[in-house]
């Protein structure tokens, strides 16, 4: 198997954090689709963009994680704002605890190697 | 928002909406897919984001991975597999039919005489037909019993197909007359074709009519089996 380098690793290890990141950042305040997006890209997560993000939330919206609600806007069109549900807010800590878990173990695993970050 | 955000919002979402009939998204999902899409591009756009500019270029992808995330039902029309199932399942019984027919298969019958009667003509072949109609019907249902709605879906083609046959019929000999009833490979290929698309037509309005409770709200709707794709 290729060793996989540069962006397409750092897509791979975003790939099965992304919606443990989007829910984090919904918990913080609810957004609309392309909100989020752009708060993932400030956050300086390269999550793909609308195309991976939007069917995630439909995803995330599906399993009782986020719900939508309409807000109605006298200036602009109607948006359908996504907010973390408590099952959500439960699930985010049980992912936050299993995500500090692994990067322990990986830290751990990278500090006993030959040049494993200390220098 | 101006015209041209709004014209590229309503691209996007056909096109979007294209791909899923084309996936055999229930209407009624594909409806709510399609509203809340069109909701967040226009949300964006008010924010001066045009819809390209979020979705790219590959729209039916983006749909397609839309509708798998959102785990919404497709009908499970499986047209290709009833078709060649009807179709196969229908040799037999044309081979037997034309083996009864040619004398190949002895059976107990008055002799021939020089003026054959019609009704006695007209029966034969009925019940030749009958006998292909049910080898055709009897081969969809053991293969494809596992399927959601069969039995509906037979009975329906058992229906839809003898009706599909007396329009085919009728046609196919106007259209021999215009040849004058040429036997040129070309022209039995159209013949054949023309019986064949019509019959074809008939299996797929079966099969729709025996699944018009799938476009229905989810509640009224049998369940599929795990097995089902």
């Amino acid at each position: 198997m290729t060793p996989v380098e540069g962006g397409e690793r750092q897509t791979q290890l975003l790939r099965g954090a992304l919606d443990m990141c989007m829910l984090a950042l919904l918990a913080k305040e609810p957004a609309h689709g392309y909100e989020l997006v752009r708060r993932l890209d400030e956050a300086g997560l390269d999550a793909g963009g609308y195309g991976t993000v939007y069917p995630l939330l439909t995803r995330m919206r599906r399993l009782g994680l986020v719900e939508d609600e309409v807000q109605e806007s006298p200036s602009g069109p109607r948006r359908k704002v996504y907010k973390v549900t408590p099952a959500g807010h439960n699930r985010l800590v049980a992912w936050r605890q299993q995500w500090q878990s692994f990067v322990t173990t990986v830290n751990s695993t990278l500090a006993d190697t030959p040049g494993g970050g200390l220098e | 928002m101006n015209e041209s955000q709004q014209w590229t919002i309503d691209q996007t979402v056909r096109s979007a909406e294209r791909e899923w009939r084309r996936l055999h998204v229930r209407g009624a999902d594909a409806a709510r897919l399609s509203r809340d899409l069109r909701d967040d591009l226009t949300a964006a756009a008010s924010e001066g984001v045009a819809a390209s500019e979020l979705v790219g270029t590959d729209v039916r992808g983006f749909a397609a991975r839309l509708a798998d995330e959102a785990g919404v039902d497709r009908v499970p029309y499986e047209f290709d597999r009833l078709l060649l199932t009807a179709l196969v399942g229908a040799l037999p019984g044309l081979a037997f039919a034309y083996g009864l027919l040619y004398g190949y298969i002895p059976v107990p019958m008055r002799p021939p005489s020089d003026q054959p009667d019609l009704g006695a003509v007209v029966a034969t072949y009925a019940v030749l037909t009958a006998l292909v109609l049910a080898s055709s019907l009897l081969t969809v249902w053991f293969r494809l019993r596992h399927l959601p709605a069969m039995p509906q879906t037979v009975l329906a083609m058992a229906l839809l197909l003898p009706l599909a046959g007396a329009i085919a019929t009728p046609l196919t000999m106007a259209f021999a007359s215009t040849v004058n009833y040429s036997n040129a490979l070309p022209v039995l290929a159209i013949e054949c074709g023309l019986f064949g698309a019509i019959l074809a037509v008939s299996i797929v309005l079966a099969r729709r009519w025996a699944l018009r409770a799938w476009g229905s709200p989810a509640e009224s709707r049998p369940q599929l089996p795990a097995t089902q794709s």
